[in-house]
């Protein structure tokens, strides 16, 4: 069975984000496309390679004991989602939208690795107070129509314009642009983030 | 000041052991378990002011929330409550943060983090309990998914690691798994403990060991 295609609705947001993006320059959209084919081409395809189950497990909060010496910030934050859609699908919206969110020039730097993992990341330009705004996703592909997408920022506090939570915040916007549940309720859940 | 009565005569808080003895036998060096001791003391009173860490107060520590449950928290204040009391005191808190420091021996951690997953302390890891930490994970993280599609997950990495198929993972086998799977003990490394003692300077004040009498 094939992934669900977009709706028309989705369609019609997916035109209009990318004509904003490719116009206002805000993202190179060549880098994306190159990002996307990179991935694909290094073996992100729709297989489920071998997840492997003690690796999400490390990502427990319960395992951070970051907190006990940083004063209650954690080593990584982030957001947990599932969905159906086809990886290639998910890797471009997930930079589309998070750089729009960023409102900054992103770049793109795919960093494949294997068995069924992979890691985008997002980085925006400008500098905030303690370096640059990154977003990290990690792409853990576990079964034929499900992929478990991990999205966490990393490091810099960001310029006013495109604060980290407002990065996390909007998330739900993608949700609502692009994902609906499916009939047989395999679908993406989106997690409440905190900050 | 603090939790720790100034009437007592000891003056440390309970199970305190010697910086000196503790640094002979963990990683860590005099100047470092001094550091560590000063993190002690606030852990230890942040909700029972008594210089032990109860699970409220790991629990605090860790997500900002005394009442915060997590079966993989649990899993590691078992584990830190060596004399199995329900409480850390500074003497098992040195030693079992000893693992987790960089330059801690592999073995060690692998040993380490098959215990924290043998939930039911049989020895081997059984399928029940890989499933058991995978539904804690996504229930932790909101996640829904079918039963049929956590079994198979599940099932593909039982299968990779139980090795002779036995129907439970052992030392052995954990050991070959991890030697294949590096990053599967990433959660056993907090490289914070590289600087520890740049994070707690107030123990130069307090210190009775100075740098250079420090190994």
């Amino acid at each position: 069975m094939s992934p669900r295609s977009w709706t028309d609705e989705e369609k019609r947001h997916g035109d209009l984000l990318s004509k904003y993006l490719y116009l206002t320059r805000r993202v190179d959209m060549k880098q994306i496309e190159k990002t996307i084919q990179y991935l694909i081409v290094s073996g992100m395809s729709e297989r489920p390679s071998d997840p492997n189950v003690f690796h999400l497990i490390s990502f427990s909060e319960g395992f951070d004991l970051s907190p006990l010496f940083v004063g209650g910030k954690r080593r990584e934050e982030g957001i947990w989602f599932a969905t159906r859609e086809p990886a290639s699908c998910v890797v471009s919206r997930v930079a589309l939208d998070t750089a729009m969110i960023l409102l900054h020039r992103a770049s793109t730097s795919p960093m494949a690795g294997s068995g069924g993992r992979f890691r985008l990341r997002i980085e925006g330009e400008e500098r905030g107070r303690m370096g640059k705004l990154a977003v990290a996703t990690d792409i853990f592909i576990v079964a034929r129509r499900c992929s478990l997408w991990r999205s966490g920022a990393t490091g810099a506090t960001p310029p006013s314009s495109a604060r980290g939570s407002t990065v996390m915040r909007s998330a739900p916007t993608l949700k609502d642009i692009m994902w609906t549940s499916s009939s047989d309720g395999q679908i993406a859940t989106w997690i409440k983030y905190k900050v | 000041m603090g939790c720790v009565t100034s009437k007592n005569a000891n003056k440390y808080t309970p199970g305190y052991e010697d910086p000196v003895v503790l640094a002979s036998k963990t990683i860590f060096t005099v100047n470092e378990v001094e550091a560590l001791y000063e993190l002690f003391k606030k852990l230890s009173c942040s909700i029972i002011k008594d210089g032990l860490i109860h699970k409220e107060e790991f629990q605090l520590a860790l997500f900002r929330n005394s009442n915060k449950k997590n079966l993989f928290a649990d899993r590691v204040f078992d584990l830190f409550d060596i004399k199995r009391n329900g409480v850390i005191d500074f003497g098992e808190f040195v030693r079992s943060l000893s693992v987790f420091h960089p330059n801690a021996p592999e073995s060690e951690k692998i040993a380490y983090a098959f215990r924290l997953y043998d939930l039911r302390h049989t020895g081997f890891i059984e399928r029940e309990e890989l499933k058991e930490m995978v539904q804690a994970l996504l229930t932790e993280s909101d996640l829904v998914l079918s039963d049929e599609l956590i079994d198979t997950i599940v099932d593909k990495t039982f299968n990779q690691a139980d090795s002779k198929g036995d129907g439970k993972i052992d030392l052995d086998e954990w050991r070959d798994y991890v030697k294949q799977n590096p990053s599967l003990i990433r959660i056993m490394t907090l490289p914070y403990l590289k600087d520890i003692t740049m994070s707690f300077p107030s123990f130069i004040i307090h210190s009775e060991n100075s740098e250079t009498e420090a190994i």
